[in-house]
């Protein structure tokens, strides 16, 4: 069994990520709620650069907020960087709740590919790249699974009601 | 038209709301909903996720429980 998660703070995490001068954008449902989504979730996804230098960085985050991999057979397993290079999902439990560093999303897109359909939001005065609503329903419709299917007319609503302010 | 009564609040004899002021949309999203979330900020709008989020967890943790 994998340890109880601790409460999330997706505001916070998202502020120690920046402090640690990570380069990522935020994905999934986070990157909805951050664009108006009324929405619950209980992890922050991310996309990471993964050049060797912005992997330290992120290590560094990670070891800050006590990050192991979340595992269904309950072990301590610390961030592993060689992962983080690659274009796998690696999910980290933490102290500040779960968060998830992707390498890429479906189709191999990584944080090159996707910067350009981010917009950049402040947070606590500093700049944090958020994958855009039109981007983010794209990609749910791509992966076509229940679990996504079942949220997009909300993100549709969402950005329907944006745009027309 | 809509009743009220002496203190300015709709009686409950008020007509009830056409189907265009309710809270949900055809596709059965509460569009209420987003707009409140649009009218707030980005950190205010996680600030929102983190309070719902950590009263379900409470509910969650209460409901499992049991009762004293």
């Amino acid at each position: 069994m994998p340890s109880a998660s601790p409460p999330p703070r997706p505001a916070e995490a998202l502020r120690v990520l920046l402090d640690h001068e990570v380069d990522f954008l935020v994905v999934g449902m986070v990157a909805a709620v951050l664009q108006g989504v009324p929405a619950a979730t209980f992890d922050v996804d991310i996309v990471h650069r993964r050049t060797p230098e912005n992997v330290e960085r992120l290590m560094r985050f990670l070891a800050s907020v006590d990050a192991t991999y979340r595992d269904r057979a309950g072990r301590r397993l610390p961030p592993d960087a060689r992962s983080l290079l690659g274009t796998g999902h690696n999910p980290f439990r933490t102290s500040l709740g779960d968060l998830d560093a992707l390498g890429a999303l479906h189709g191999g897109r990584g944080y090159t590919e996707l910067e350009p359909r981010s917009v950049v939001m402040k947070l606590g005065g500093v700049d944090l790249r958020v994958l855009s609503l039109e981007a983010l329903i794209e990609e749910k419709e791509r992966l076509g699974r229940e679990k996504d299917l079942a949220v997009l007319p909300l993100l549709r609503r969402t950005l329907a009601l944006g745009r027309g302010k | 038209m809509v009743s009220v009564d002496a203190s300015g609040a709709p009686t409950l004899e008020s007509p009830p709301v056409s189907d265009a002021d309710l809270a949900y949309g055809d596709d059965g999203v509460d569009v209420t909903l987003i707009q409140e979330m649009l009218a707030r900020t980005p950190e205010e709008r996680l600030a929102a996720l983190e309070s719902f989020v950590a009263g379900l967890m409470e509910l969650r943790d209460a409901v499992g429980k049991p009762a004293p």
